[in-house]
């Protein structure tokens, strides 16, 4: 580690230069650019700083903690909001539906996309039992997809022509991750195949 | 924009009020769903969905009610939206009560949808899902134009079994081929 990146942010999970931590207020101007930026924002309303705030402030699920949907930054261990991570929980346990961003400007982009990715993976491990998890990107978010390929994620499903981006229609695709108990549980294909 | 389109078998209309939407609901609901579970929601809670705007809002979740030509009973209700982003894609969900099942009439309710969704939204397509082992639903998202899209692996659990999800897509050029479009009247 060099002195630049000496360790002085503390979040739930520590990777190699970032670390994931909830959303402080003090962290709302530079998210709500960040979630403005990103190309596979899932609100067709953009974010501001007010809006964001808003919903930061909403009694019934205050501080982007939700229930169902939690949002996490992404800091670097020497400091500064670099990214965040938006997790929606599915109705059924174990799911999560994310969005990923980091912003776009930076030079070690690669480098701190991979390290979210593969911190993000081993958080979910260690402390929730995942079964799957999925990321919703664009096509065109080609980083992206290396960071999450990189750790294991495949791509799952795509939607064609279903997103607007840059004023043309779009693929969607979700890569997904699959926990070995899933897996390896039984499944009904494998009934269907023995009958 | 018309509120109500009628086919061959069925018509698709606005629910009446909230008791007609509550009544058509309850006897389903009052079990678990053979293949999703519990979706029972309180009545109170269903209100509160109704009332803005008689589960029919542009662009959010909304239903119509499924009505049979020839008897005039309420077979069953038509779930669909835009789904989040900037909305250009529509999904439906078909719901056809137990007794009027095999007629057909799932199947011209969402077509009837289709041309709801594409003649009123700038959407590129629609979108549909059900449960690999549901394939009654499956097949009749097929029989009523759709394609296979691909599959969400592992998605449900039933009884200690995974389930994967299987996605189903009509874009805007494939409906504007199918024969419903000559079939549809628009309009009360």
């Amino acid at each position: 580690m060099d002195n630049a990146e000496a360790k002085t942010e503390k979040g739930f999970a520590e990777g190699e230069h970032v670390v994931l931590r909830p959303v402080l207020e003090d962290d709302l101007p530079e998210l709500a650019k960040l979630m403005a930026e990103n190309p596979g924002e899932r609100e067709p309303t953009p974010w501001t700083h007010q809006r964001l705030k808003k919903k930061f402030e909403d009694k019934k699920e205050p501080g982007l903690w939700g229930k169902r949907e939690r949002f996490y930054v992404i800091v670097r261990k020497s400091g500064g909001v670099v990214g965040f991570l938006r997790e929606e929980d599915d109705y059924n346990r174990g799911i999560y539906w994310n969005e990923l961003h980091v912003a776009d400007a930076l030079a070690d982009r690669d480098q701190l996309g991979r390290d979210v990715a593969a911190t993000y993976l081993a958080y979910k491990q260690r402390w929730h039992d995942p079964l799957r998890i999925s990321f919703d990107l664009l096509r065109v978010e080609e980083a992206k997809i290396a960071w999450l390929e990189a750790c294991g994620f495949e791509l799952e499903l795509t939607q064609e022509r279903s997103v607007l981006y840059r004023g043309k229609p779009e693929a969607r695709c979700f890569y997904t991750w699959l926990s070995e108990t899933l897996l390896n549980a039984p499944h009904w294909e494998e009934d269907a195949e023995q009958s | 924009m018309h509120t109500i389109w009628t086919g061959e078998r069925v018509r698709l209309r606005p629910f009446k009020d909230e008791q007609e939407w509550c009544d058509a609901l309850q006897d389903t609901l009052i079990v678990p769903n053979e293949f999703w579970g519990v979706m029972w929601g309180a009545r109170q809670t269903r209100q509160k969905r109704f009332e803005p705007a008689g589960m029919l809002e542009p662009g959010k979740h909304s239903a119509f009610a499924i009505e049979r030509l020839d008897t005039g009973e309420l077979v069953g209700e038509e779930m669909h939206g835009l789904e989040y982003r900037p909305g250009i894609v529509g999904y439906v969900g078909t719901f056809i009560k137990a007794e009027h099942w095999h007629q057909g009439f799932g199947i011209e309710a969402k077509q009837l949808c289709y041309c709801y969704l594409f003649e009123n939204y700038p959407i590129t397509q629609v979108w549909a899902d059900t449960l690999e082992c549901h394939t009654r639903a499956a097949t009749g998202l097929v029989r009523s134009g759709m394609r296979f899209d691909g599959r969400a692996k592992c998605f449900h659990c039933i009884d200690g079994k995974y389930y994967d999800l299987v996605c189903y897509s009509l874009f805007r050029e494939e409906w504007e081929r199918l024969p419903i479009r000559e079939i549809v009247q628009r309009g009360g």
